[in-house]
């Protein structure tokens, strides 16, 4: 795959999974690891979407260490998920179409 | 590697980097906490790099992505190729200024400068000191032809670089960088004596206290490069000194200060044993054949044509 298609992809997993559940980098990781994905640039990629204000971090306890920091999605980072979900719906419809040569020579 | 070098690594790497201290004690701190997790969940040592990332990788990832930002952030820095392209083009075709109007290509790196100057204000002038000194030393030369002793101009680089430095005696060292360079300067014109030069020899005790050359590879101070490299810049200033003293050809002589960049990318590949990218030799290799070209053929106004040499190689590698 393309590195930049690539790139959105992973960018479209990290927010879904911090928008199911507020997650700290170390879980992200972990759950991302099952991609096979290049692990040096998820870190990069959350500290960007935190800069760029789609992405929020709160600090929260920890049962047996010190207390953790955790990703939330902020309001503008709901909206940008959406936009990424639908864009990603209409490729891989796309694509599922010519692979099943359902292709509309209109 | 266990949590303590891999922090320290990182934390050298982003020093390596110039990020701003800032960012470092962020990131530094996040990943305390991924090690930490990580620890947790049975994650030892040896496949700690496995699972989160080595620190060289994570921080030429976190360099791009800042880079990135900067450059979106500020489009001047994106345009400034093409604004200095059509000002040269302008001032060449239209007044026949094609030298000294090459000068408006500085304004390439000056903007992207500027435009760091927000990220980071403590080193703006240690930056632009290169450039401050190259405008000032063309502009006499050009206009008064007096090349040597303006040369001397450029020893502000030195001595801006030492202040943003941490180092216990950089204001002397500083000022040394100042005041020893203008002793010369005054001794040429007010008390001219023979080997006047050797008053620059006054200047290795404050190179020496100021680490005024200092290089790191994979993080670390390389006191193999720095002693080679000093070497080769001393070596350098006494070439420049002698065969300009003699031969009286101050300029274009200087341009074999541009050896010194040559040898610096040179001489780091081979200690990292990595192959020598001839992209980043190409700069040097433009600028040294549009001078020698433009002053002895007198082409200035075709010899800019070697700059595309820059783009060409980078396309060829890429």
């Amino acid at each position: 795959m393309n590195p930049q298609m690539k790139k959105g992809v992973i960018e479209l997993c990290i927010m879904k999974i911090i928008d199911l559940k507020k997650s700290s980098t170390y879980e992200i990781l972990n759950q991302i690891h099952s991609l096979k994905v290049n692990e040096n640039t998820i870190y990069p990629i959350l500290r960007r979407l935190n800069k760029e204000g789609y992405l929020d971090q709160e600090k929260g306890n920890n049962a047996v260490g010190a207390p953790r920091k955790y990703y939330k999605l902020t309001k503008l980072g709901e909206q940008k998920l959406v936009e990424h979900i639908t864009a990603w719906e209409d490729f891989s419809n796309s694509v599922e179409k010519i692979l099943k040569g359902e292709i509309n020579n209109e | 590697m266990n949590k303590k070098e891999y922090l320290q690594e990182l934390e050298n790497y982003l020093n390596e980097f110039e990020f701003d201290k800032e960012s470092i004690s962020e990131i530094i701190e996040e990943y305390d906490m991924i090690i930490e997790e990580a620890q947790e969940n049975n994650i030892y040592d040896e496949s700690l790099e496995e699972r989160i990332g080595t620190p060289k990788e994570i921080a030429k990832n976190l360099r791009k992505t800042e880079v990135f930002n900067r450059v979106k952030e500020n489009k001047l820095v994106a345009l400034s190729p093409f604004i200095s392209v059509i000002l040269f083009f302008v001032l060449g075709f239209g007044f026949g200024y094609w030298h000294p109007g090459w000068l408006v290509f500085l304004l390439i790196p000056i903007t992207g400068i500027l435009s760091e100057h927000k990220y980071k204000s403590k080193t703006i002038v240690s930056e632009l000191s290169p450039f401050i000194a190259l405008l000032v030393f063309l502009l006499i030369g050009l206009i008064t032809d007096t090349w040597h002793p303006t040369w001397a101009i450029f020893f502000i680089i030195p001595a801006s670089a030492i202040l943003v430095d941490n180092n216990k005696y950089k204001i002397i060292t500083s000022v040394s960088f100042i005041l020893i360079p203008l002793v010369y300067v005054l001794s040429y014109y007010y008390f001219p004596f023979e080997y006047n030069w050797f008053i620059f020899l006054l200047l290795i005790l404050p190179a020496y206290y100021g680490g005024v050359i200092t290089f790191k590879i994979n993080g670390k101070r390389n006191e193999r490069l720095e002693k080679y490299s000093a070497i080769v810049l001393f070596s350098l200033v006494i070439i420049y000194l002698v065969l300009g003293t003699i031969f009286s050809i101050w300029h274009p002589l200087w341009i074999i200060f541009l050896l010194f960049p040559i040898y610096v990318i040179f001489a780091s590949k081979k200690e990292l044993n990595t192959s020598i990218p001839i992209v980043a030799y190409t700069p040097f290799i433009a600028v040294i054949l549009f001078f020698v070209f433009g002053h002895f053929l007198n082409g200035y106004h075709w010899s800019w044509l070697f700059f595309l040499i820059i783009p060409m190689v980078a396309i060829i590698k890429e």
